[in-house]
């Protein structure tokens, strides 16, 4: 079954390689309108200046390349093709970055990251200059994780743009980013962002290893980064934090984390993963500790509640009556009398309309989302209920089960539970508390099981270096709150 | 041997102390009860401080272990290759057996109490499946489980014994003289058999790394445990006096249904019984795991996952065949286990490694 | 490996939706809309059969309690037949808050009931376990219920009013099977049948009627209501009471709370004497008519004798009915061991014989803690008034 069977990678595409001709460049480029090539003469030779439009600023190729170029003064017509070259290379034109390139696929990889090429055929050269255009989102507030007190900044899709950003708040030397290149066809650049001297080097170098081997045609989305570093890519748990901010991701590093930030995508990704980090929100730095404490404890019982409620309900109605009080078991008999489904029925039928509307609400433009919710609400809530649909203590299970989800700050998380509560709803009707306990001790073992670059996922609630309870429930004040995590095993002081 | 599947002495001592919290339910207060009557509930204390000593002797008696070894490893230094594996396989048998009673009195227990229409077949059968599923996942994934579920179990526990401390009457409990000593040392003995179930996790010393700091650590969650079985004694004696006690084949649960939080839940009974479901799971998993260790060295193979579906295949069919109704669980529970525990814990595992030491093998 | 074990997982979750054994899946599985809460057991017997009646109490949504009612060989196989009846739910007994026995059924002997109690995993041992006097329980369920009342709704309510009113308390399961067990006599609530409450709509209402006494297992008699409240002096079990009295020549209305007992045995001659029983209770002054000035010290002392008379003659009236019943369902002995343990063990002799004619000292101590800030009741004279306040001025 394929299911079982290990998939073999696709065949590599060859690249282009061979010594580089503005010709043979050319060929590369077949086809494509947005390439284009000028002609010029630069110190008395004839060069080719090529590159892809749309790319390149035209201006900086008009002002800082082209008129330097055809400048006599610096470029007197006796001077060679080699002298040009070196000349290029040395700085008379206004490049911030030039490079010499004889292989055609290193020339053809700089067109396609913002480069110009002033391709020298007699001597199969070509010098690349940096001419990026600057046309990119301007830096906005995070769309997902707003606080009201904090920086407004977040991340977007140019990774020199994020890359600054982190520079800004982290302004040590031995913040170290090491670059690679991603993706078969998308060659997509990713850097590897940590603290020198202070991040586990056995972390950064296994994230950088991983990185360096993501097996992918293209990088487009999260998802190849998150399955291709993860540990157990089977689990629906997540295991990289993502952020769109800044401040968080350099909260993170400073507590012994490794950063990855990837072109084209406005988030970052933080490793190892822990289960008690996707509690944690920017808001809680900004707010005094023992709010930030109170509210961090209340978001993880919120998941308790959003993962086990439904299924608690599931087992007492229908298997453990005698826990509920006389008087509420009587009013649950009362409120069920014309309602023809099995209890049972009516939180799985609860459950799946509740994920249908969140999944409308998803897909939906921003006005009718509005209004798929009301209609969500009139049809779920009040109409099935005065038509007996369902029982009004369903309805309000459900509803307290999602709303207690929401509070998770994580929704990679959060869908994780949903899977969870679904589950265990199931075994709560085939086995009431014991399929309960038992789905509930799976559960906690295959998280337990989990491990995030040799970090278990469950610290600090669970690992070698201790249960540290307080430290995962609580914000510690600032003064005696430590920087780093243990677990992490970072280095140095 | 799976060299990264290490863990340290902290997370043995709390995979014990949550494994060995499900025979406490099954034997206490009954047994301690009648050996020591009405002063039954100070019986931890002297079965701590007997504990204490015998943590001493087995630690004395272990000192010069090598890095990776466990009990097995030693016993075949201590015994002799032909010994060790003797030795080795009486344990395995043993450990089988063990795990299926396990698992059926777990199934008992809900039987008796929440689910009386239940099948203990099936019960037993999903409780040692699960438990199969997580010794296969590993000892790092177990030791990590008990350190997630351990303070669970001792919230809920200390939640029952603050609502059930109202009904405790003086009267029940006291008084205690000198003269009851004798009886209280008595008493202390089917906790102890508790404390010497420990001995089964010293053959999972091969997956233990050393850590400085941590060499208390087993005595302080044996205290802790003395502490949770002192609670179950104060609160079940206490409410149902000594003869009640006796009277009642299981006095905890009596107690424990009266209780209702706040008037929010009511019976917690069926929430407390499933939430030992975790205890039962732990003490499984960790048998059928050591189970599947020792038939690694026996049979000298590299990996132990293997060995987990025969362990847990003998110990379904020990479940389904030991006893068929709660009257053929009795004498398995009150006599062989206990016996055999006894035997283990103070006599053949000190002997072999009393012998390794005078063989000066270990 | 792990692909293995989930298999094995899946192996067993599927052989147990095989249904090949008995009670698999969806074991003790039950609609909550097809049950029927029952709060009221009622227990009688007839012949050699047991009659259970059982009462459902108010109803969320309105209308008289449901009463059913089977009979069958043993309290469990009628409760079973009850399931049997044709008003279509299932009688749901683990709510039951109070087993309620008729005085004949307690005079033949309650250990089935409490057999009952301790095996059923539906009734808890904290379970009331109330005596019907002078009726059956069944009749007195039957009769009690309307559309406004019930045994378990008058049950209810004495729960919060007993404990003041020093006419009783109620005991449980457990009390009774504890102290049967340990002392082999007990105290139970009693309760009788009392003309109905206007516009109630039942034909009696349910009042306390004192204590019961169990020994051995059987209904041996009842305490009369000094009885009553000196049994709950002794034992601890008081809360409070109004107490009326008669005191120089006034009605004098108390009400007494915070009621502390100590029981102290008395050795000598190397052996146990006598047991001497201080109690001490606080009084508040309720009501006043006649004349009476409780501003005065000596009046308040006299007042304050006058109860600690009452006291004493409750609580020797309570020990005296133990000792001539030769129930010890005061705890005597126990509390008595308590105090002095080892010398009791060595001195005592047999409990059991020494019980009947151990001579018990009783003193009363009450304090008149407040009058309320009310002078001289209204009604009286002027004059006094005017006298009181010169008194003050000079």
């Amino acid at each position: 079954m394929s299911l079982f069977r290990k998939k073999e990678p696709p065949a590599a595409v060859p690249e282009p390689s061979g010594p580089v001709t503005s010709a043979r460049l050319a060929e590369v480029f077949d086809g494509c309108y947005d390439y284009e090539r000028r002609d010029v003469r630069a110190g008395g030779c004839q060069a080719a200046l090529c590159f892809i439009d749309g790319l390149i600023s035209s201006n900086a190729v008009a002002e800082l390349i082209l008129r330097p170029l055809t400048d006599e003064r610096r470029f007197p017509p006796a001077l060679g093709a080699r002298e040009a070259a070196q000349r290029i290379l040395g700085g008379t034109v206004y490049a911030y970055t030039a490079r010499e390139r004889r292989d055609l696929g290193d020339a053809a990889a700089d067109l396609l990251n913002g480069y110009c090429a002033v391709v020298f055929d007699g001597l199969r050269l070509a010098v690349t200059l940096e001419v990026k255009s600057s046309e990119k989102r301007s830096i906005d507030q995070p769309k997902e994780e707003k606080v009201v007190k904090g920086s407004k900044d977040a991340f977007i899709e140019v990774l020199k743009s994020n890359t600054a950003l982190v520079r800004k708040k982290l302004r040590s030397p031995a913040l170290k980013i090491r670059q690679t290149t991603i993706g078969r066809k998308t060659r997509t650049q990713a850097v590897i962002v940590y603290l020198g001297g202070f991040t586990n080097r056995s972390i950064a170098a296994e994230a950088e290893r991983r990185l360096a081997a993501v097996d992918a045609e293209g990088v487009l989305s999260s998802a190849v980064i998150e399955e291709n570093l993860a540990d157990t890519p089977n689990t629906p748990f997540p295991q990289m934090l993502t952020t769109e901010r800044p401040d968080k991701f350099c909260t993170n590093l400073l507590e012994g984390r490794v950063g990855i930030l990837v072109d084209g995508l406005p988030v970052g990704f933080l490793v190892p993963g822990t289960f008690s980090q996707f509690f944690k929100v920017p808001e809680d730095h900004a707010s005094h500790f023992l709010v930030a404490s109170a509210l961090t404890i209340l978001r993880y019982l919120s998941a308790v509640l959003a993962v086990f409620l439904p299924a608690f309900y599931v087992a007492v109605a229908m298997y453990h009556q005698e826990m509920i009080p006389a008087k509420l078991v009587q009013s649950i008999i009362a409120s069920r009398q014309s309602v023809p489904f099995p209890a049972a029925f009516e939180v799985l039928a609860m459950l799946i309309s509740f994920e249908l509307l969140q999944e409308a609400g998803l897909r939906l433009p921003n006005p009718a989302k509005e209004t798929v919710s009301i209609i969500g609400a009139l049809i779920v809530g009040q109409a099935a209920v005065e038509a007996k649909v369902v029982s009004p203590v369903v309805v309000i299970v459900i509803a307290l089960s999602a709303i207690a989800g929401y509070t998770t700050p994580n929704q990679d998380l959060n869908a994780a539970f949903r899977l969870c509560r679904l589950i265990l709803v199931i075994l709560a009707i085939l086995l009431g508390l014991f399929g309960l306990s038992l789905g509930c001790v799976l559960i906690v073992c295959h998280l337990a099981s989990l491990e995030s670059f040799g970090v278990p996922y469950m610290s600090p609630f669970a690992g070698a270096e201790g249960n540290h309870l307080l430290r995962a429930l609580t914000r510690y004040p600032m003064k005696k709150k430590r920087d780093r995590e243990p677990e992490l095993g970072p280095e140095g002081k | 041997m799976e060299r990264t599947d290490l863990i340290s002495e902290r997370q043995l001592s709390v995979l014990a102390f949550s494994g060995l919290l499900s025979p406490l339910i099954r034997m206490l207060p009954r047994s301690a009860v009648y050996l020591a009557g009405r002063s039954a509930w100070l019986s931890p204390a002297a079965a701590a401080a007997a504990g204490a000593a015998y943590f001493a002797l087995m630690r004395a008696l272990l000192r010069g272990r090598g890095l990776r070894d466990g009990l097995a490893e030693m016993a075949g230094r201590a015994l002799g290759s032909a010994g060790g594996k003797v030795f080795c396989a009486v344990s395995a048998l043993w450990l089988t057996f063990y795990a299926g009673f396990i698992a059926r009195s777990a199934a008992e227990r809900l039987l008796s109490s929440v689910y009386t229409d239940g099948s203990a077949p099936m019960f037993s059968a999903l409780l040692l499946a699960a438990s199969a599923a997580a010794a296969a996942c590993g000892t790092k994934t177990l030791a990590r489980t008990a350190e997630i579920f351990a303070p669970v179990i001792l919230g809920i526990f200390a939640l029952v014994i603050a609502f059930a401390l109202p009904d405790v009457r003086a009267a029940n409990l006291l008084p205690v003289t000198y003269k009851d000593a004798g009886r209280i040392l008595l008493g202390s003995l089917p906790i102890t058999d508790i404390v010497g179930a420990s001995v089964y996790f010293l053959f999972l010393l091969s997956h233990v790394e050393k850590k400085p700091g941590e060499g208390k650590q087993p005595l302080r969650w044996m205290l802790l445990q003395m502490l949770v079985i002192l609670g179950v004694m104060v609160i079940t004696v206490g409410s149902c006096g000594e003869k009640l006690t006796l009277h009642l084949g299981s006095a905890f649960f009596m107690v424990i249904r009266n209780i209702s939080i706040l008037g929010v839940i009511e019976r917690v009974e069926a929430l407390v019984i499933t939430i030992w479901i975790t205890t039962d799971f732990l003490l499984d998993a960790t048998l059928l795991m050591t189970d599947a260790e020792i038939l690694r060295g026996i049979f000298g193979a590299e990996r132990r996952a293997p060995f987990v579906i025969p362990a847990a295949a003998g110990a379904a069919a020990s479940a389904l065949l030991a006893a068929k109704s709660a009257f053929g669980l009795q004498p398995l529970s009150e006599l062989l286990v206990p016996a055999a525990n006894l035997f283990f814990a103070f006599i053949l595992i000190p002997a072999v490694l009393a012998v390794g030491k005078l063989r000066k093998k270990l | 490996m792990k692909k293995l074990t989930a298999a094995l997982l899946a192996a067993a979750l599927c052989l147990s939706l095989s249904g090949c054994s008995v009670g698999g899946l969806f074991s003790n599985y039950r609609e909550i809309d097809s049950l029927e809460l029952v709060r009221t057991i009622a227990v009688d017997k007839t012949g050699d059969a047991v009659l259970a009646t059982a009462g459902s109490g108010p109803l969320a949504e309105g209308g008289a309690p449901h009463i059913s009612q089977a009979e069958a060989s043993t309290l469990s196989l009628a409760l079973e037949e009850l399931q049997r009846k044709p008003q279509g739910r299932e009688a749901l007994l683990s709510h039951t808050e109070t087993l309620l026995v008729g005085e004949d059924t307690a005079r033949d002997g309650l250990d089935f009931v409490l057999d009952y109690a301790e095996r059923s995993p539906d009734i808890r041992l904290k379970t009331n376990l109330v005596v019907a006097r002078g009726s059956g329980a069944g009749e007195l369920l039957k009769k009690a219920a309307s559309e406004r009342s019930s045994v378990a709704a008058a049950l209810e309510t004495m729960k919060d009013s007993l404990p003041a009113s020093g006419k009783g308390c109620l005991f449980t399961c457990a009390d009774a099977a504890c102290a049967l067990a340990e002392r082999g006599c007990a105290l139970l609530m009693a309760v009788e049948a009392a003309p109905p409450v206007e516009d109630d709509g039942a034909e009696i209402s349910v009042a306390p009627a004192g204590l019961a006494v169990l020994k051995d297992g059987r209904l041996a008699g009842f305490l009369t209501e000094d009885e009553t409240a000196g049994a709950l002096l002794l034992t601890g079990c008081f809360r409070g009471m109004n107490a009326d009295i008669e005191y120089g020549g006034a009605r004098v209305s108390l009400h007494l709370s915070g009621a502390k007992c100590s029981l102290e045995p008395v050795f000598g001659d190397g052996r146990l004497l006598r047991a001497d029983a201080a109690l001490s209770v606080q009084a508040d002054l309720d009501a006043l008519s006649g004349s009476g000035d409780p501003n005065n010290e000596d009046w308040r002392r006299g007042a304050e004798e006058a109860v600690s008379e009452l006291l004493c003659k409750m609580a020797v009236a309570a020990l005296a009915r133990s000792q001539a019943m030769d129930a010890d369902f005061l705890g005597l002995g126990e509390t008595l061991c308590r105090r002095a343990p080892l010398r009791f063990g060595s001195q005592c002799g047999n409990w059991a014989e020494l019980f009947p004619r151990l001579e018990v000292r009783v003193t009363a101590g009450t304090v008149l803690r407040r009058t309320y800030d009310i002078d001289n009741p209204l009604g009286a004279s002027g004059g006094e008034k005017e006298d009181h306040w010169n008194e003050l001025i000079s």
